[in-house]
């Protein structure tokens, strides 16, 4: 066992903790209904308040992407941000860290697990969207397109890894801060309307979240026709800032959860359940 | 290896399993929270497939291998925990009253379990802490009495009960008498004294300097009212022996939060 | 006797539940968990209203929509309130806390209970309802008759507390996800019900189902009651005639809730589901 390398480990330890996400999370039929039926009901009715101000057809289509990408955000919230603290009141995290594999493999498992449910999720409710509200987008530049969206998940799934340890602490405060972190989230990064709306100073700061960039810049690339009057900013520029979200956010999670194992450790908190 | 300053390191040579414990997903099966598990210490999925399937068979699982575990009883939950901690074959594997509320009949499976898996590997070493005396005497070489933080005693079980060889070691059964505690204790030939009460009668373990003794108790218990249903000289237990060092009765212990 | 005796466990569940509600939800003593869930929240749900209309809509915030959206929106906070306050305590207890099993082992009014849980939510909703009022009238223009309320309008609201009910017997036998049940169907509702566009704007199919739905007569009579102004498509519905459907319906969900939940209770019960942990 101990001629096992630390990188073979690293990476089994990834697959073994996607494994329950990807084939667990289909296990339920029930998550059909509450995963895509219940977002695409949520994402109607926000279509149906543009109808009845009758918006520009355009808004329909910002609306449907928003709501595909809520998916990831929610995700990341609530299977990424408490999971720890879950995997805590369960009983796991005391496995995972007997185990000599590293708590950031444990992470980058839940979040490629979660990353590959969600995006099945995502794209359910994108086409079935498409369909439902004859939303036509103009792809014009894939490879962008592409980095924009991939760089957006790197970005998120590494601030959920990093608030992941930060809520390891917080006990149940943690499940209010990701309840504090919902709707906020969805006015602040613009979910059903261009975020430039907010104006420039709470675009900026709401910038700090890569899903504000990630789907500014996507509504650029697939809605071509509001680029002038709506965006926030060029969407190379923001693919950028994406790119640099993701490295310092994977950094961050790394140090923080070092620090808060020790402390964590140190002050005996992590088989504390029932907090 | 320093625990503390490489934590990873000592990672790779320990394994740990709890009683009661409810690790796992629920949504999925025995064999792939184990296989899942397993991957957390770099095994190969082959032979960690293998070697899952062996350890189930022996816990007596192996038609269960598929069920999801929110399904599985907490008997059959703790057979699994068993299998994932030996799945690695750890050199140093730390058991925290594993047989916590099973039933008789799973419990001793596990016992079994653990005395052949040591019987086969001399170089490995478990850990068990527990309450269940019987379980350290079956299972241990070495047994630590601790109480309220402190090792009162720490020997091989066998010296530990040959130690009170010379002493004279008595169980009554004893009807009509609620507390025996103003007839018995305190006593200069008592030297342990431990009571429990059953519905029709109390139960009294004594330790006493010597047989000669036993005239006197009786006659004290007999004036306090008290009417002797049996009496039987025992051979020394771990029971005993923990009655001895610590002082107290060993419900006492557990109340104020003793162990071994 | 025996009446009285399961009269009194009721009313002794509801208190314990009540009161257990109040120590889980609303930690008083912490203003931030307060403002999270009394302020934050519902804040942000109305400004992407608001935004929505600011931006979008002829007219902005002078829109002769607005202020019927921006009350039904307000309003809408005790929908998820009730029905997830209700439905998660199963979540919560089955899951996180372990204590479901023992809810069911102890001489306690399951159905009081699981109310008792959701009083604690409602309140906390009660003050973000009446923050998102004020805000409406003192910030954007929105005409609350705070002094005229209608109040015989208002009490159609206990329909809500049987919808958790029926949800709860929902979750009993389904597992955990993102989103809680509760939470989940109130989105739906937030589309079918008329809550932020007339109702006429749906397809006529998906209108005829939100006209099936008593929740969408309990936000028109609360629009009422505080707007004091009908809406296009009740027009023709009088508050008399508005106050008997809800009634009706409150005794129909009644039934129904309590018929699903003794249902769910035994599925769960035979398959061994009050104790589960379906985590992923």
């Amino acid at each position: 066992m101990r001629s096992r390398s630390a990188w073979t480990i690293f990476w089994r330890t990834v697959l073994g903790r996607a494994y329950p996400r990807i084939i667990g999370a289909q296990r339920e039929k029930s998550w059909v209904f509450f995963e895509i039926f219940l977002p695409l009901l949520q994402v109607t009715a926000y279509v149906y308040i543009y109808r009845a101000i009758e918006a520009p057809p355009e808004f329909i289509g910002f609306v449907v992407l928003g709501g595909a990408m809520s998916a990831y955000w929610l995700n990341v919230l609530w299977s990424m941000a408490s999971q720890l603290y879950w995997e805590k009141e369960t009983g796991n995290l005391e496995l995972y860290i007997v185990a000599p594999t590293s708590r950031m493999a444990i992470l980058l498992g839940m979040a490629l697990g979660g990353m590959f449910a969600t995006t099945l999720r995502a794209i359910a409710v994108i086409t079935i969207g498409m369909l439902l509200f004859h939303v036509s987008m103009t792809v014009r530049n894939v490879p962008v397109l592409l980095g924009v969206f991939l760089t957006t998940l790197v970005a998120l799934y590494g601030l959920g890894m990093l608030l992941s340890s930060l809520f390891l602490l917080f006990g149940r405060e943690a499940w209010h801060l990701s309840n504090l972190l919902q709707e906020p989230v969805s006015l602040v990064s613009g979910f059903y309307f261009p975020v430039r709306a907010l104006g420039q100073v709470v675009a900026a700061a709401a910038s700090i979240l890569p899903i504000t960039l990630g789907l500014d810049a996507m509504r650029q690339l697939l809605f071509p026709a509001m680029l002038g009057d709506l965006r926030f900013l060029p969407a190379e520029v923001e693919l950028g800032i994406l790119a640099g979200l993701a490295v310092l956010f994977l950094i961050l999670a790394r140090r923080a959860l070092a620090y808060f194992e020790t402390l964590a450790r140190r002050e005996g908190r992590l088989s504390i359940r029932g907090q | 290896m320093d625990v503390a300053a490489d934590p990873k390191g000592v990672r790779r040579h320990i394994g740990m399993v709890s009683g009661g414990e409810t690790s796992g997903y629920g949504l999925l099966t025995i064999e792939e929270n184990l296989w899942m598990f397993s991957q957390f210490y770099g095994m190969d999925t082959r032979a960690a497939k293998a070697r899952i399937k062996e350890l189930l068979v022996v816990v007596g699982l192996s038609d269960r291998s598929r069920t999801r575990i929110y399904h599985l009883s907490t008997g059959m939950r703790q057979k699994m925990n068993f299998v994932r901690g030996f799945l690695t074959d750890p050199e140093i594997l730390f058991l925290d009253e594993p047989t916590l509320g099973l039933d008789v009949q799973t419990a001793r499976t596990l016992r079994g379990f653990v005395s052949n898996w040591l019987a086969e590997r001399r170089d490995r070493t478990i850990l068990l802490t527990t309450h269940a005396m019987h379980e350290a005497d079956e299972l241990c070489g070495r047994v630590a009495i601790i109480d309220k933080g402190r090792i009162l005693a720490c020997d091989a079980p066998a010296v530990l009960k040959r130690g009170l060889q010379s002493e004279a070691i008595f169980r009554l059964r004893i009807a009509d008498l609620a507390d025996a505690h103003a007839a018995v204790a305190g006593r200069a030939d008592v030297s342990r004294f431990a009571q429990t009460a059953h519905d029709e009668h109390i139960e009294v373990d004594l330790i006493l300097s010597s047989d000669a003794a036993l005239t006197d108790v009786l006659s004290s218990l007999q004036a306090a009212g008290g009417r002797l249903l049996s009496l039987e000289k025992r051979e020394p237990t771990l029971e005993d022996v923990f009655l001895h060092v610590v002082g107290h009765g060993f419900e006492d212990a557990q109340r104020e939060g003793g162990g071994t | 006797m025996r009446a009285n005796g399961s009269r009194s466990e009721a009313l002794r569940s509801l208190r314990v539940a009540a009161w257990l509600g109040w120590q889980i939800e609303s930690n008083w003593a912490d203003p931030f968990v307060f403002a999270i869930y009394s302020l934050v929240k519902p804040l942000a749900g109305a400004l992407i209203l608001v935004f929505m209309y600011a931006v979008i809509a002829k007219g902005g915030l002078q829109s002769p929509l607005f202020p019927g959206v921006f009350v039904g929106n307000a309003l809408f906070i005790y929908v998820p309130a009730v029905l997830a306050g209700i439905s998660w305590t199963i979540i919560d207890d089955r899951e996180h806390y372990g204590m479901l099993k023992y809810v069911y082992t102890a001489p306690v009014n399951v159905l009081t209970y699981l109310v008792g849980r959701g009083v604690a939510k409602t309140m906390v909703a009660t003050i973000a309802v009446v923050m998102m009022l004020l805000l409406g009238t003192l910030a954007l223009g929105v005409p609350i008759r705070f002094g005229g309320i209608d109040w015989p309008l208002v009490l159609g609201s206990a329909m809500l507390a049987f919808f958790g009910i029926l949800l709860g017997g929902v979750t009993l036998v389904t597992a955990r996800h993102n989103y809680g049940v509760g939470e989940a169907v109130a989105g739906g509702l937030y589309l079918l019900c008329g809550v932020v566009f007339p109702l006429d704007t749906l397809p006529s199919w998906l209108s005829s189902i939100g006209r099936a739905i008593p929740i969408t007569y309990w936000v028109e009579a609360m629009r009422r009651a505080l707007l004091g102004e009908r809406t296009a498509l009740f027009s023709g519905l009088s508050n008399g005639a508005l106050v008997a459907i809800l009634a009706g319906s409150t005794v129909v969900l009644a039934v129904l809730a309590v018929l699903v939940f003794r249902l769910a209770e035994r599925r769960a019960r035979a398959k061994g589901l009050l104790d589960m942990q379906m985590m992923y």
